[in-house]
């Protein structure tokens, strides 16, 4: 047998594994780059026809929200956006009736830059934004790339803002023969198997069905997504207990935070992303609230006992600095005695209960 | 395009193929093509530094060559020639001396001179320094002084001699191989092994779990704390210096497996750089164990020009002081790096000016258990230094490595609540810690056996089915436990 037959017989070894990478990749599809955004369309379409709509845990909640928009005819007088620490701040917690909340979970500064771009171009800009600022957002290191789904819209609004990473939207070839490649990267197959462990473990709660429904009522066993676009958390989240909180927020004060990997303090860079956010909503006549979500009383303790973990005072002290600057109301702190909640109004450590969250935000309305 | 890049994975059995279906005085074009194809995609312009050295380089080798055999011409060293060495040696040294140290030497101009008129903006050249200069600027150079002492041929084909300068697997980090072994293997008909082959794909995936599974977890530990040091004291500090001790070695050593083993794939025979650097017993082993290829440079193109041991005391100490100074610049422009390897010629001439002590210990009759326990004790404290020389050597400052030093055993506790609060506070969950300890484990388990066999990796001698299962298991490990992140090789700014 020739060498060239015999090297190519051992690098053929690589093919099973090249394909249990794509299978797993593709059939995972953890980011939705191998499917059509059909699911996210017809979440937006019922959320903009009025509906109560259950299983958007299977959507990628940034093309909702993009559909959303897409869907609307009006500018909401009031819109939201932050993480999930927002998720549960709406239009009836508020009384405030043109409310639209567009938070998505994990929520960095490139998912508001590309959500206000959104609502730019399509002239629905709103009277006032409550933007929920968590500390991970300043963490340029913060491994959290679902904003990429609205990358388009990122790069339109840095090039809006005059910044250096004001690139072009990709050309759709480069950007399939991107996704082509993800079936194949091991960085996207870690993600896979995450998806895999935490469909395991949440079984039952509809995200493994892949499809979406009008739900019958306002609150049911699984998350419920209203047309305000708020979220009524699944049952047996909303009615825990505030041991059980207590000892998820203990928990997770003891364990590290990815997010706040190799953060070691704000870089200028993304301190001049986030003014720049600032400045947009200021030249556009935008009443912003500041929102700092609290984290429970347990968690904060065991930050402060961290001294790598730092990211939380400095964004705070940031935040606090721009609005002063602004002129912009600010609401709450990461530190929960300063921001006047106690053990009870927590479902975990990071998430506020709805009635706790709406009250905070409240104080900065008029 | 590095070694843990997808697109590597293309490139390399491409060129494979190709190196084995030309016809064998046609091969030099492809490895060519394949080194400047692979530099120019880390960055078009880093080529221009590898073309000059090359260039220089080849023609430098021409002039310094004897013109006659020596038979036929005056014993005694030419003048001209030593002359001409030394112009080329500077010449080849020029890109390297320039990008990589001339930011340094203008800002340390600038900051003795203080308010006097010295350019300030010194960013520019480390801007522009390519990757793995440093590397074949010594390959160069050596080249040059082997040719001028007869030790090898001067190579006449200039692509050749390119091939060699730019050969892919080695060109960023090395090993910095001799031309005396790779020249003469490439004159030669390639001939396919399939068990070299076999082997140098073991060894590369070997170096991609040390790499990626290993090396990039342990630097989540030591980035953090080095980051911003005078945030923690004790343990975590501790922990930090352990965790970049062994990093720098999975990190240097998974990829010089990588660069061997795609060597080997292209039909290039194995050269050493490391041989359990951790288990010696000196300071003087350590550096027969550790990066082996740059530490023999030094030896054979400095110190030995230098007098080596072979003077009295006071110069033989000057000769090591200089050697390690010489060595720790070379690895980087900066105060820490240049304390690091005085630090290290510091240890070594302790270790000299101590060793006949040692000696005379010796050979008095100790129960054999003593000797054991003794050459344990060695290896633990050569290690112990080691680990606090790496302080210096990944420290951001001279003051950010002196607080380290300072604060390592400030309220340093040893329980297990520290231990975890430590973690936590560096960044690595424990449950990860416990499978990077693993790995640590396993892969000093795995050069344990190879050095037992001959430098064979142990998986070699199993059969095939079991060669083929633990290749791929080497391989899911990879691939669910690897940090794909964008953490370059540690010895890539070198």
């Amino acid at each position: 047998m020739d060498s060239g037959r015999n090297i190519a017989r051992v690098f053929a070894l690589a093919i099973p594994v090249l394909v249990a990478i794509a299978a797993v990749n593709m059939s995972v599809d953890p980011a939705h780059l191998f499917r059509g955004p059909a699911l996210e369309k017809e979440a937006a379409a019922l959320l903009a026809t009025g509906n109560n709509v259950g299983g958007v845990g299977a959507c990628d909640d940034r093309l909702l929200q993009r559909y959303v928009a897409e869907a609307r005819t009006e500018a909401p007088q009031t819109l939201v956006l932050g993480s999930s620490r927002t998720l549960c701040l709406s239009a009836k917690g508020l009384e405030l009736p043109s409310l639209y909340n567009a938070s998505v979970t994990e929520a960095t500064l490139e998912d508001h830059e590309a959500l206000l771009e959104i609502y730019a171009e399509r002239d629905l800009l709103p009277k006032r934004l409550i933007l929920g600022v968590d500390p991970w957002a300043f963490n340029a290191d913060n491994g959290l790339d679902g904003w990429l789904s609205l990358e388009q819209f990122q790069k339109a609004f840095s090039s809006r803002a005059g910044r250096a990473d004001n690139g072009r939207p990709s050309r759709d070839l480069f950007s399939s023969l991107g996704r082509m490649s993800q079936a194949f990267s091991p960085s996207y197959l870690q993600a896979s198997l995450e998806e895999l462990s935490h469909r395991a473990s949440s079984k039952g709660d509809g995200r493994n069905q892949g499809e979406v429904w009008v739900a019958e009522t306002e609150e049911g066993e699984e998350p419920i997504r209203h047309p305000d676009g708020s979220i009524s958390y699944a049952k047996s989240f909303r009615e825990r207990s505030s041991a059980t909180a207590r000892a998820e927020a203990i928990a997770y004060a003891s364990k590290f935070e990815k997010s706040f990997r190799l953060f070691s303090l704000v870089r200028p860079e993304w301190m001049q992303r986030f003014e720049d956010l600032l400045a947009f909503c200021r030249d556009q006549d935008i009443e912003v609230v500041l929102l700092l979500c609290p984290y429970h009383p347990q968690t904060f303790a065991g930050f402060l006992e961290s001294p790598g973990l730092r990211m939380g005072e400095d964004a705070e002290s940031l935040t606090r600095r721009l609005a002063a600057r602004y002129d912009f109301t600010i609401v709450g702190s990461y530190d929960p005695t300063i921001a006047g909640v106690g053990e009870d109004d927590f479902l975990d450590a990071l998430h506020l209960r709805p009635e706790a969250a709406n009250r905070l935000v409240s104080q900065g309305i008029d | 395009m590095t070694f843990t890049s997808g697109t590597f994975l293309l490139f390399l059995p491409a060129v494979v193929l190709l190196a084995f279906r030309v016809p064998g005085r046609r091969r030099w074009i492809v490895l060519l093509a394949a080194g400047y194809l692979f530099y120019a995609s880390l960055g078009i312009q880093y080529l221009l530094a590898l073309l000059w050295v090359t260039g220089v380089v080849y023609v430098g080798g021409r002039l310094v060559a004897p013109s006659a055999p020596p038979t036929k011409r005056e014993p005694g060293v030419s003048p001209a020639k030593k002359a001409l060495l030394a112009v080329f040696v500077l010449l080849a040294s020029a890109a390297l001396l320039v990008l990589k140290y001339g930011g340094f030497i203008v800002s340390e101009i600038a900051e003795l001179a203080g308010d006097l008129p010295v350019a300030s903006d010194t960013g520019i050249y480390s801007l522009i320094a390519p990757v793995g200069l440093a590397f074949y600027t010594l390959k160069g150079a050596g080249y040059l002084i082997d040719v001028y002492r007869e030790r090898t041929p001067c190579e006449r084909h200039l692509g050749r001699l390119a091939v060699y300068v730019g050969f892919f697997p080695q060109l960023l980090s090395g090993p910095i191989e001799r031309a005396g072994n790779f020249l003469p293997q490439l004159h030669r008909p390639a001939i396919f092994s399939s068990e070299a082959f076999r082997a140098g794909l073991g060894l590369m995936l070997l170096g991609y779990v040390k790499k990626l599974v290993v090396a990039d977890q342990l630097a989540v530990l030591a980035n953090t704390a080095f980051s911003e040091p005078q945030a923690f004291t004790g343990l975590p500090l501790v922990l930090a210096t352990l965790a970049f001790t062994l990093q720098i070695y999975f990190d240097f050593s998974g990829y010089t497996d990588l660069a061997v083993g795609a060597g080997m794939l292209l039909g290039f025979k194995p050269v050493a750089n490391f041989r359990r650097p951790y288990l010696a017993r000196g300071l003087g082993d350590f550096w027969h164990r550790w990066h082996i290829s740059l530490s023999t440079w030094f030896r054979d193109y400095l110190y030995f020009p230098l007098g080596g041991s072979r003077v009295g005391t006071l110069r033989h100490l000057a000769n090591l002081n200089i050697t390690f100074w010489a060595s720790g610049l070379w690895h980087g422009a900066g105060l820490t790096f240049l304390a690091w390897g005085a630090l290290h010629g510091l240890f070594l001439s302790v270790e000299s000016l101590l060793a006949p002590f040692g000696v005379r210990l010796a050979t008095r009759a100790f129960p054999e258990w003593v000797r054991r326990w003794s050459l344990a004790a060695g290896v633990l404290v050569t290690f112990v230094l080691v680990g606090l020389a790496w302080v210096l050597f990944r420290a951001e400052s001279i003051g950010d490595a002196v607080y380290v030093y300072g604060h390592l055993l400030q309220g340093l506790e040893l329980s297990a609540a520290a231990f975890s609060a430590a973690l936590t506070a560096l960044g690595l969950p424990s449950p990860l810690l416990g499978a990077v300890v693993l790995g640590v484990l396993v892969l000093l388990l795995a050069d344990e056996l190879r050095e037992e066999h001959g430098g064979r990796p142990f998986v070699q001698l199993l059969p095939g089915k079991a060669r083929l299962a633990v290749g791929y298991a080497a391989v899911a490990i990879v691939l669910v436990f690897g940090n794909f992140g964008a953490n370059e090789f540690i010895y890539f700014q070198f």
